[in-house]
């Protein structure tokens, strides 16, 4: 376990193994069409909560044809796993209901905007690099927000 | 089917477990640029560009020559991007013709939707992986984040037909 808890800590590495992992996954892993959709928290995440309540719903929305996509499962239990692998305390920071609703409402924001986006910054650069011009598309909106984020958080400041 | 939750399922725990030994965020990266010049998060995303980049390639080299896989079979055929269902067929099949072209409305929604996600995730403190990640090892507001992310999931499904047929024609 010591490598593993030690050998990943450089994000350059991380970017490698989630970059390579994605791709497979898109390709040879199965999770296609579209293109470039191996791996994605939000388009998956959206994918796999729909399927979970289908049935229950009449069906006026469209449906994911792609199930069972369980990639933000994994990220969760994964990321939980590292932690105690390593030894680590959970994150236990004070929350109030004000920030509650802050990081609820932030949340279902981002997830909003994430979806006309066609995917989570993640999915954007794996479809950059497949060079899809949409995936470029969603890159330069995402970098103009930052950009605007860090102009808003200076002027907080 | 099964094959298809396996596969998702262990790369998540991958991306998960080394997500969470290096704090690796897909915002994070331009945004500690932009503030102190720091680039040991946005050499993550450039990896994960290049890994993907050169993956790629690679894999069309393998597979080639190969017969499509069990999955392929099982899982590939017939299959749509709920989201390209939802858009208007005209906006979609001109994205097949231009060679990969997104029309301008189409390009718009999605250079919007990224300027969302980057503002958004910036005064979150991290991108949507990077909240999973926080959530997993027991960050509350990641948590709290997560339920509203998964409500909006949810609502997508009703509002993102009409939403992108009034914008895409």
């Amino acid at each position: 376990m010591g490598a593993l808890t030690r050998l990943p800590q450089a994000p350059w590495v991380a970017g490698i193994v989630v970059g390579v992992l994605a791709v497979l996954a898109g390709t040879i892993g199965g999770a296609n069409p579209p293109e470039a959709y191996g791996f994605c928290t939000t388009c998956h995440g959206r994918d796999l909560v729909l399927g979970i309540v289908q049935p229950w719903l009449p069906g006026t929305f469209d449906l994911p044809t792609l199930w069972p996509l369980l990639t933000v499962i994994g990220v969760i239990v994964g990321a939980w796993l590292a932690r105690r692998a390593a030894h680590e305390r959970p994150s236990l920071e004070r929350i109030d209901r004000r920030l509650m609703a802050i990081r609820l409402i932030q949340g279902f924001v981002v997830m909003s905007f994430a979806l006309l986006a066609m995917g989570c910054p993640i999915r954007l650069t794996v479809s950059a690099a497949s060079l899809a011009v949409q995936g470029f598309v969603g890159l330069a909106g995402v970098a103009l927000g930052i950009w605007i984020g860090v102009q808003y958080l200076k002027a907080r400041a | 089917m099964v094959e298809l939750g396996l596969v998702t399922l262990s790369v998540g725990l991958i991306a998960g477990w080394v997500g969470q030994r290096s704090r690796f965020c897909s915002v994070g990266g331009f945004r500690d640029f932009l503030i102190t010049r720091d680039t040991t998060l946005l050499l993550g995303v450039v990896a994960l560009f290049a890994a993907a980049w050169l993956t790629f390639p690679l894999v069309e080299i393998a597979t080639s020559s190969a017969a499509p896989t069990v999955i392929e079979q099982a899982e590939g055929l017939g299959a749509q991007d709920p989201l390209a269902v939802a858009a208007s067929d005209e906006a979609l099949s001109d994205l097949d013709d231009a060679g990969g072209l997104p029309t301008p409305p189409l390009a718009a929604v999605i250079f919007v939707g990224g300027i969302g996600v980057g503002a958004v995730s910036t005064v979150v403190g991290g991108c949507p992986f990077r909240q999973h990640v926080l959530a997993g090892q027991g960050s509350r507001q990641a948590r709290y984040y997560l339920v509203g992310f998964y409500i909006a999931a949810l609502a997508f499904g009703f509002w993102s037909p009409t939403l992108l047929r009034l914008i895409l024609g």
